[in-house]
């Protein structure tokens, strides 16, 4: 899977998360560029993404990921 | 020992000139001997058993755990982890949760046996112990090797006091580096501890005289603006002595080059509820998060709930539901943390949870309001208007800590509404708030200062830098004004900090 295709892939499963088509993630998104992406909603994105993707994350690798960028890196490795 | 007395500057001062004498190698031994001392110091001594046990069993099993596989390693973590929260509950907790039942099922009975002494720290480093041995399960790291290390974190003194709880994830390399002696950390530890021990002797400690003279008499009818002044002065008199004790405790430990994570930010500039809980014991809040929060959300019981819930309610009940039952969890285990007495459940547990529920409720009907009203979310009026909604809303909390039950909670807050007469406020003269001019006057300038450096520091500028922009004579006056204070005016050797209780 090519970096550009998690992208497009990610932008469903946010879009769908937060019921806004307009999202579009980048490297650099973070928490505080999306309205409700907070720490109660942040275990509902992963797991949405790990349904996806059919990878699971584990508890240290969710708490530390700091940015979309370093999700899709993750995703990368893990599949 | 005390961290406000003379004999704890001994200790400190022994221990650093010890700590940069010997090589660096040998630097984990001192840290590790100055705690075991402070230990001895500060609590009953056969205790110390007590803290052996946990630092025993975090060390070996923690490899236990690391070397084990499938269930079998599930099975090893919640045997290690229940063993530790057995304890903590048996020392701390017992008494009080055996009183609330007592009380809720109406049978009386003398349970004065079930209240022991507990080790000093315990609430902290048992939190301390769990984090690791989770992160050891999750394979964050390995399992430490190194049995002085795991003792000192188990065991640092500074925060046994009063935390913060420790991530071994963030410690350990603080306490595998060389530290040399740098002037910087000297200086700045000092300073630290100056600001920490002028907050919790000048503000802390003048504001409880004033909540206790509002708060501490019984039998006399007090107006409901009476009582909310004494709350606001509770609000300020909480976050200076549990600040000032993490400043004095950071300071400490800045002076062993040991850098501990920040347990306040700015916390009363907080724009609403859920802000100012990731802004107020954040080493507390964080650890709920991260080990009991997220790994609920994640299990299959709640992701099977919230998907059948989605299909029946729609997408966003359907989340809010399970979420919501999660956090109510959390934040009861955070009102257990707190000591397990009814008015700590409704001041640390209730009530926030409650108000966190309903601020994310209502966030975008709020968020409608705002763009109808043509109010711009930057506006100065509206972030002075939510910061006083913010501490109104954790006022309501601490009204039960202030009065000490429930039902005093309840009485309190109907007085505050229902008896609010502000010329009872203005009649009452400023001698029956329990102190005097020179110590108001003291107290209302500290306050101050105090709102103005976290001022600087909610908008992410912090004290090292716009120290260094202030003038060096303007800093050694005002320095000095602060050490005199605390030496003229305080009083020393009668006081102890709230947070030392759980």
């Amino acid at each position: 899977m090519s970096r550009e295709e998690v992208f497009e892939a990610l932008n469903e499963v946010f879009r769908d998360v937060f019921d806004d088509e307009d999202i579009v993630v980048v490297d650099a998104t973070t928490a505080d560029d999306i309205e409700d992406w907070d720490s109660l909603e942040h275990i509902n994105l992963i797991v949405a993404v790990e349904k996806k993707f059919g990878i699971k994350f584990t508890m240290p690798e969710i708490t530390a990921l700091k940015n979309v960028g370093e999700m899709v890196n993750l995703i990368l490795e893990k599949k | 020992m005390s961290i406000l007395t003379f004999e704890f500057f001994l200790l400190l001062f022994c221990g650093c000139v010890s700590y940069y004498l010997v090589p660096s190698k040998i630097q984990k031994y001192v840290l590790l001997a100055v705690s075991i001392c402070f230990f001895f110091l500060s609590s009953e001594q056969e205790l110390i058993w007590v803290w052996l046990e946990i630092i025993l069993i975090v060390y070996v099993g923690a490899l236990f755990l690391e070397r084990a596989k499938g269930k079998v390693r599930t099975l090893i973590l919640l045997i290690l982890a229940g063993g530790i929260i057995a304890n903590l509950i048996y020392f701390k907790y017992l008494y009080n949760l055996v009183e609330l039942l007592s009380a809720l099922l109406r049978f009386d009975g003398n349970f004065s046996v079930l209240k022991l002494v507990a080790p000093i720290g315990i609430s902290y480093y048992s939190l301390s112990a769990i984090g690791y041995l989770m992160d050891v399960y999750w394979e964050a790291y390995k399992a430490e090797r190194n049995f002085t290390k795991i003792s000192l974190f188990v065991s640092y003194f500074p925060v046994i006091v009063s935390g913060p709880v420790l991530r071994y994830g963030e410690m350990k390399k603080e306490f595998s580096e060389r530290h040399s002696l740098e002037y910087e950390n000297i200086k700045y530890g000092l300073l630290r501890m100056v600001y920490g021990y002028f907050k919790k002797l000048l503000i802390a400690d003048q504001l409880s005289m004033m909540v206790a003279s509002i708060y501490g008499v019984s039998g006399e009818s007090t107006s409901g603006a009476i009582y909310l002044v004494g709350v606001i002065a509770y609000a300020f008199q909480l976050y200076a002595d549990f600040s000032g004790c993490m400043d004095i405790i950071m300071g400490a430990s800045l002076l062993f080059g040991v850098r501990l994570p920040e347990n306040f930010e700015a916390p009363f500039f907080s724009r609403n509820v859920p802000e100012f809980w990731r802004r107020w014991h954040i080493s507390l809040g964080k650890w709920f998060k991260d080990y009991v929060m997220y790994p609920m959300l994640k299990t299959n019981i709640i992701q099977k709930m919230t998907r059948n819930l989605k299909e029946k309610l729609g997408k966003k009940y359907g989340k809010m539901i399970p979420t919501f039952l999660v956090l109510f969890i959390m934040w009861m285990l955070i009102g257990l943390w707190h000591g397990g007495t009814g008015y700590y459940f409704m001041a640390s547990a209730i009530i926030p949870c409650i108000f966190l529920m309903a601020s994310e409720m209502s966030a975008t009907t709020f968020d409608k309001l705002k763009k109808k009203l043509g109010i711009q979310q930057t506006s100065i009026a509206l972030s002075i208007f939510q910061s006083m909604r913010t501490l109104a809303i954790l006022c309501i909390c601490w009204v039960f800590v202030c009065t000490g039950s429930v039902s005093g909670g309840l009485d309190v807050l109907k007085r505050i509404v229902l008896d609010f007469d502000i010329r009872a406020l203005m009649l009452r003269p400023i001698n029956t708030y329990g102190i005097d001019m020179i110590h108001a006057l003291i107290l209302f300038v500290g306050l101050c200062v105090v709102l103005v450096i976290d001022w600087f520091c909610y908008k992410q500028v912090m004290p090292q830098v716009w120290l260094k922009r202030i003038p060096k004579p303007v800093q050694y006056i005002s320095i000095w004004i602060m050490v005199l204070s605390i030496m003229f005016f305080a009083d020393f050797g009668q006081s102890v900090f709230i947070y030392f209780q759980f």
